[in-house]
């Protein structure tokens, strides 16, 4: 049985093919189309589904849409109402974009594909729930969503057992822990959709001395947890703004895009971030006492928050927790087709997500054919014994080298794939990535890749992290160690690494650890700043290219700026 | 603390369905390229009111068709606020325990992926 999920419409459109309940292929419009955060049709992504399976779009037996279009359509509608007539101008921003395409996808689905099958449609925050407990390792658990906005519900919790998923309780439109943060991302002049680990980085930094306003002021909080916003501080549900006067006369001035950052902008973040974090512990543990479950599933964009991920397990009686890489929108496409195939029909669960390795992969004759096509230095190693030993010395040297292997990462972290790699132990390596390399702000950290074995010895946490969505204190005796990746409040958001999830990563960290006693890497994302992360080795070229980064290592090629460099 | 200004709670779903059903059910009798027309205008219309006024000499039957959705707009989604506002039902300030919504039978769920909403 083969199943196409699919999602578009809001951000972060995605696919995802399933053949007989395993997942294929999964990957994010983005990375094709070069629109970071595109919501545009997913056609390249569906394409590459596709191919991977070796099918055409009518051996499809279902495609499955993320979210229930008219459900969506009403919350706009009440919302236009109760804000009219002050809703006029997001009214003619929306309204037009609805009556061409989001009111009719079947119809723009069999357009723009040429597919007759069945199309079918799932719930926004089930689509969530599924795409987290359908691929977690867990028979059951306590299940925990939470985004901006689906179609009405914001936040949903309940429970998954074998083949179902239940979510028991909600809370709605407007009362939105994600568009909490958004507008405070926006008030800090980053991008909403977009900025939010930005905020998240920027309150390591600050002291949450607003905390009390948020929870006095800006939000009524029940002691389960369920809370209300405050509407009079937001216009987010009436115009295009996200804030209103009263948050400015509150707070002061926002921030201006690219502006300085003071003291007033790092201490709302960690006003915001403490604040919902304790929100996320009070809810977690009213729904551990609820289901009396040890294990923890959580999706939707809220997910990806490392930070208050880390405090779920930490502060509540939850032992375990599983959290899909691509908790936001686009594994809404993976949620939509897992619920389909065990909810709808009812199919046993045999697939459990190893790793975020569902994207394409670069073939070697491509890469060499680019490579000599533009007269690019490089060597090809038939010995990957050999290129690991190379790459471990180029870092060990304090070069930063660009990594490119096998499948691209669904999700947005770089999980050893797609990355640039670093010394964690240069003090300065920071600085110079973030100014030379990914030409972004200077608070910005970087996330260290460790070996899964050897995790205990240099971070404080208890359960494994393969998605690089927990942060963990870095223990004492390490921090002066790993200064490049070690954030001003002491923490890191870690990424465990297992030999049988990626053996080539693993095999670069062993040989890193073998030259300097050190099994870590500083691990970041293969872009600049505003593009998304490379997709195959022609983005990966531009970006080696356009940067100071030293070194590219692409599938079994080692490439050069300059012939002889590096070696 | 008010919160209840929020969108959705407690309108007359009625007149929200009505005029819904009205913005649908024309966008659903349009031919797909006189939909997308339709669309682009209303942007137009509505962004650039001073070139729409100069089209509105050129091309008046095409203004007209413009024109509709905005009355849409005023007597549907504006018709709805004000029956909300004086025919819905009178809400005063509410002391809840909690503020967590039931979601209702997961089997809904289930058997409604077929359907849009």
């Amino acid at each position: 049985m083969l199943i196409l999920g699919v999602s578009f419409m809001y951000h972060d459109s995605a696919a995802a093919i399933l053949c007989d309940g395993k997942v294929v292929a999964a990957a994010a419009e983005e990375r094709f189309s070069r629109q970071k955060h595109s919501l545009e049709f997913p056609e390249q992504s569906i394409a590459y589904c596709l191919r991977e399976c070796g099918i055409e779009v009518n051996d499809l037996d279902f495609l499955v849409f993320y979210e229930k279009p008219l459900l969506k359509f009403e919350r706009i509608l009440m919302t236009h109402i109760d804000s009219f007539p002050e809703g006029f101008g997001q009214f003619r921003e929306a309204m037009p974009l609805w009556l061409r395409w989001k009111l009719f996808i079947p119809e723009l689905v069999r357009r723009r594909l040429g597919y007759t099958g069945r199309i079918l449609f799932a719930d926004h925050h089930y689509a969530h729930a599924a795409s987290s407990f359908f691929a977690s390792p867990f028979d059951e658990a306590a299940v925990l969503t939470a985004d901006g906005v689906g179609e009405w519900t914001t936040l949903a919790r309940g429970a998954g057992r074998g083949n179902r998923v239940n979510l028991t309780k909600e809370l709605r439109y407007p009362h939105s822990l994600g568009l909490l943060y958004s507008a405070v991302t926006a008030f800090l002049g980053f991008r909403v959709n977009g900025g939010e680990g930005k905020v998240m980085g920027l309150a390591s930094y600050g002291e949450p001395r607003f905390a009390r306003v948020f929870q006095e002021e800006i939000l009524d909080i029940r002691d389960d947890g369920s809370f209300r916003l405050n509407m009079d501080y937001f216009l987010f549900h009436k115009e295009l703004v996200m804030y209103g006067p009263k948050f400015v006369s509150r707070f002061g001035p926002p921030r201006a895009p690219d502006g300085p950052i003071t003291r007033r902008d790092e201490d709302l973040a960690a006003s915001l971030q403490s604040v919902v974090e304790e929100l996320c512990v009070r809810i977690a543990r009213s729904l551990q006492r609820e289901t009396r479950l040890k294990r923890l599933c959580v999706a939707g964009g809220v997910g990806l928050n490392s930070k208050m991920n880390r405090r779920l397990i930490a502060d509540t009686d939850f032992k375990e927790i599983f959290i899909q890489p691509a908790a936001g929108d686009d594994g809404g496409a993976l949620g939509a087709a897992l619920l389909l195939y065990h909810q709808r029909l009812g199919r046993p669960r045999d697939w459990v997500m190893q790793n975020a390795y569902l994207g394409p992969e670069c073939a070697p004759a491509d890469i060499r054919r680019t490579l000599q096509r533009r007269r690019i230095a490089h060597e090809e190693f038939h010995d990957p014994d050999r290129l690991l030993d190379r790459a471990a010395h180029d870092l060990a040297a304090g070069r930063i080298v660009g990594w490119v292997q096998g499948r691209m990462e669904y999700g947005p972290r770089a999980l050893g794939n797609r990355s640039i790699l670093a010394d964690p132990r240069a003090s300065g390596m920071k600085d110079i990535l973030n100014r030379k390399v990914k030409h972004r702000e200077p608070f910005r950290p970087f996330a260290p890749a460790v070996l899964y074995e050897k995790m205990g010895e240099y971070f404080d946490l208890e359960v494994e992290s393969p998605y690089m969505l927990l942060v963990a204190d870095v223990r004492p005796d390490q921090r002066d160690r790993l200064p490049a990746i070690t954030y001003v409040d002491g923490t890191a958001r870690v990424q465990s690494v297992r030999r049988e999830h990626n053996p080539r990563f693993h095999g670069l960290l062993s040989r890193f650890g073998e030259l300097t006693g050190v099994p870590v890497l500083l691990n970041t994302s293969l872009n600049t700043r505003g593009q998304p992360i490379a997709c195959d080795h022609h983005d990966a070229l531009e970006c080696f290219l356009n940067t100071d980064m030293d070194i590219l290592v692409a599938g079994d090629f080692y490439i050069t700026k300059h012939p002889g460099a590096g070696s | 603390m008010k919160t209840d200004t929020a969108a959705g709670r407690g309108l007359g779903s009625l007149w929200l369905r009505l005029s819904g059903l009205a913005l649908v059910l024309l966008s659903l009798a349009l031919p797909y390229r006189l939909r997308w027309r339709w669309a682009y205008a209303l942007n137009f219309i509505l962004n650039r009111p001073r070139a729409s006024g100069a089209l509105l000499l050129k091309k008046p039957s095409q203004w007209l068709n413009h024109a509709l959705l905005g009355v849409i707009y005023f007597i549907g989604i504006g018709g709805s606020w004000l029956a909300a506002r004086f025919l819905g039902p009178k809400r005063g300030p509410r002391e809840e325990r909690t503020f967590w919504r039931d979601r209702g039978d997961p089997g809904g769920y289930d058997s409604g992926m077929d359907d849009q909403f």
